[in-house]
């Protein structure tokens, strides 16, 4: 059980305590890596309506807790006020605290615009945590600070996901596309050339000039995604000692491709690897082609033959004793080979 | 580890030397030494493809022996009768008109022109860091990769023979997938321990870098170097095109083979005269779009199919011109093209990458998303702004140009594919759009070039 009781919005300023800022993140940083599953999490969210750059927060928590702030897409229609954009969504992780006051900086997702009104705010935490928000309160935003963030959001990255090599989100500040942004820069110079005696030479050299722009940006963020999946794949950041380590979303995967094929070469009578996740198929996928030909497959197809289970991230992967189960459905005496942090765990299968 | 690496570059240098063998037997000495080093290794990639086509149809395993047995066997005839029917250099693979002296627009004076090309070079250092340290440093990582691409080819090299399963039981069921791509990394993993992925993603990378480098030689023989390098950056400048220079999916060896076939095309169309066509050039465009259709279907749809409606026009106005663009021409870009669409027809697999890809069905609503794709997302950056504008202005001060007509016929099926199929799916949820119209958006960037260069030539005059 966990309340949500004092929702309030106030305009008023100044209070007793001081706010201390909170500097919130991109859903992003989170989505590009491994997602850890803590245990069963419960969520609030409410509309807020207000202008302004930095929203005040006051809260009471018991239980560290996630506090996001995501932006609607648009008014055309009621559903449309809770349709939002999960790659603009700010979030920060708060501390249990007594009517505590912190600041979020708004603007440090690029859908952000001082002409907003309209936010979706989420306060997610364990189930049984309570969390008390006392007060709301909006900031003004000054035309140099709308200029300082629109700076800042152009320099948000395009953010490496599985979904990069079929399309790129693309660049985006005060809520609105770059290439469009840039788009009518463009038209407005090449309708500008129509004045000019070289029109045809201008003409080519604006459009020279407007791919070189975007192309910096965007080398930029190529060069800065090079460097760090060299440094996370090799582990150059002095924490751990060279070797393959984690990358992206694949997490510890390359670890446990190492533990399974070893399992491999000392199994005499073959090997079936079964897997219990609620995650997508990615991991399944990757493990199939890591270690073909040995057979990868769901609990739910190759449980009866497995040897080996892996339980990746979810809640219904439990072992007790030697019992390891996958839901109520597979249930079977197993050894705990290896436990990794982010919720991966290695059983090798008694036989049945 | 160093053995690995000697193996792989001995591969690479055996398939190039093939290639270079074959470009001398087809192209008699037309191109530079470099020139045939770097193309051989792309057309050998597509000879390596038929060998493995034909030893699967006869049902002999792809073993190392029986592989490099083949190639040795390749190697030798082309070796015996290049040197019977090759000619010394005669003609260089030029435009007919003389080279321009390419400089650009404003930047005559030297220190805009060096800056211009520091920013390029800067900018495909960039790209290329960024491709070489994906496919050769990291690990495959996108999901086709490790459920179509590399799994496939992955199964295929334990089973010795091209895998065609139709159900997801090993991991993959696509088997209407063309084998380019999968023949050229078991090629590279037969002699090596055992299946690694670097290789494979190695081999892959090696196709890319080979075919942007002869791009290059062919672009500077057209122009100079500011030219070449401008075009090249160009085409890595569209930000999704960089993404998979990094490697894991097929759409970018599409496009390599069809850029090698349309420069050859426009030497072949444009290089000459209009009453004399340049059939080595031609029959070389003809490989090299085959060769797309080798890698993807799309080759077929974007590649093969607006190939011969081009060449078509072209050649409907002599007899001799059609006779010869026939032989050169139609014949084997036809019958090595569609090739593998045939041998999936009377397998009875789906010709399209999915179930029901040809359902016709008109969806209108798709229009708004088209646009919204083209304009406000970041897969093109501002290309779909530039481009039209260019083209205007290119096209009303010079004449038009056949690979300009091939990107507009590309880019018109594209369309349709979306908005009067059931791909429409795709372009709602961005699986495939972005990545098909790379295909259109290069060959208009190169054709593009071409006018520009042709701009040049004619103001020079």
């Amino acid at each position: 059980m966990w309340l949500l009781p004092l929702l309030a919005l106030t305009v008023q300023t100044a209070a007793a305590q001081p706010a201390y800022e909170v500097v919130p993140k991109l859903s992003t940083v989170a989505m590009r890596f491994f997602e850890e599953v803590i245990g069963p999490m419960a969520e609030k969210t409410v509309p807020f309506e207000a202008r302004g750059r930095h929203l005040i927060l006051e809260y009471s928590a018991d239980q560290p807790f996630e506090f996001k702030v995501s932006f609607p897409l648009g008014r055309a229609s009621p559903e449309s006020l809770s349709i939002f954009q999960p790659l603009h969504t700010l979030w920060v992780q708060l501390k249990p605290a007594q009517h505590a006051r912190i600041v979020i900086d708004l603007a440090r997702s690029p859908a952000w615009s001082p002409w907003r009104e309209r936010y979706l705010l989420h306060a997610v935490g364990p189930v049984g945590s309570t969390i008390l928000i006392h007060e709301f309160e909006m900031q003004e935003v000054t035309f140099l600070g709308s200029l300082r963030a629109y700076i800042r959001q152009f320099f948000v990255d395009e953010p490496p996901l599985l979904s990069s090599i079929n399309f790129l989100h693309g660049y985006r500040v005060a809520g609105m596309s770059v290439t469009v942004l840039f788009g009518f820069l463009f038209f407005a110079a090449v309708a500008l050339t129509f004045f000019s005696q070289r029109r045809r030479k201008t003409v080519f050299l604006i459009c020279l000039v407007t791919l070189l722009v975007y192309d910096a940006r965007f080398s930029w963020d190529l060069l800065r995604v090079s460097v760090q999946d060299l440094r996370q794949w090799y582990g150059f950041d002095g924490l751990t000692t060279g070797g393959q380590q984690e990358y992206r979303q694949l997490g510890p995967l390359p670890a446990v491709v190492r533990i399974l094929r070893e399992e491999f070469q000392r199994s005499d009578t073959g090997m079936t690897v079964a897997i219990c996740s609620d995650e997508t198929d990615l991991l399944n996928k990757q493990l199939g082609y890591h270690l073909y030909p040995i057979p990868v497959g769901w609990v739910e197809t190759v449980g009866a033959q497995a040897t080996h289970l892996m339980i990746i991230a979810t809640a219904r992967g439990t072992i007790e004793g030697s019992l390891v189960s996958c839901g109520k459905e597979f249930q079977r005496r197993g050894r705990l080979l290896r436990a990794f942090p982010q919720g991966i765990r290695i059983i090798r299968l008694a036989e049945t | 580890m160093i053995l690995s690496l000697l193996l792989f570059f001995g591969v690479a240098l055996l398939l190039s030397f093939e290639g270079k063998l074959l470009l001398r037997l087809v192209a008699r000495n037309q191109l530079t030494r470099w020139e045939q080093w770097a193309l051989g290794f792309p057309l050998s990639a597509f000879l390596n493809a038929l060998l493995f086509f034909v030893l699967t149809i006869v049902g002999v395993p792809l073993t190392f022996l029986v592989v490099y047995g083949a190639h040795a066997l390749i190697i030798v005839l082309l070796a015996f009768f290049s040197r019977k029917i090759s000619l010394p250099a005669q003609f260089p693979i030029t435009n007919s008109q003389s080279p321009s002296n390419f400089q650009f627009l404003i930047f005559n004076s030297q220190f805009p022109r060096k800056f211009l090309i520091a920013l390029l070079l800067l900018s495909l250092t960039v790209k290329l860091f960024y491709a070489f340290s994906h496919a050769v440093f990291l690990p495959s990582y996108y999901f086709d990769t490790v459920s179509q691409w590399n799994m496939r080819a992955r199964i295929s090299y334990e089973d010795h023979a091209i895998a065609f399963d139709t159900d997801e039981s090993r991991g993959m069921s696509k088997p209407q997938y063309p084998i380019l791509l999968h023949a050229l990394q078991i090629a590279f993993m037969l002699p090596q321990a055992g299946w690694l992925d670097r290789v494979a993603n190695s081999a892959t990378f090696l196709l890319t870098l080979t075919s942007f480098v002869t791009l290059f030689l062919l672009l500077m023989r057209l122009g100079n170097f500011l030219f070449a390098l401008l075009t090249v950056a160009l085409l890595f400048m569209v930000p999704l095109f960089s993404i998979h220079a990094g490697q894991g999916y097929g759409d970018i060896h599409v496009v390599e083979y069809l850029l090698l076939s349309a420069v050859f095309l426009f030497f072949s169309l444009e290089g000459t005269n209009n009453q004399k066509l340049e059939t080595k050039n031609l029959l070389l465009s003809a490989l090299f779009v085959a060769a797309s259709a080798w890698v993807k279907q799309e080759g077929v749809f974007f590649g093969v199919i607006p190939w011969l409606v081009l060449l078509s026009l072209w050649c409907w106005r002599g007899r001799d011109l059609l006779r010869r663009c026939l032989l050169r021409g139609f014949l084997p870009a036809a019958c090595l093209g569609f090739l593998w669409t045939l041998f999936i027809f009377t397998q009875g697999f789906p010709i399209g990458a999915h179930g029901g890809d040809f359902q016709p069905e008109w969806h209108g609503e798709g229009i708004s998303k088209v646009l919204t794709v083209l304009f406000s997302f970041g897969s093109f950056g501002m290309f779909f702004y530039v481009l039209p504008v260019a083209l205007c202005v290119l096209m009303c001060a010079t004449f038009r140009n056949p690979i300009i007509l091939w990107g507009l016929f590309s880019f018109v099926e594209t369309l349709f594919v979306f908005l009067f199929t059931s791909n429409y799916q795709y372009l709602m949820n961005h699986l495939t759009f972005h990545r098909t119209m790379l295909i259109p958006l290069s060959i208009l960037v190169l054709g593009c070039a071409f006018l520009f260069e042709r701009l040049l030539n004619k103001s020079e005059r």
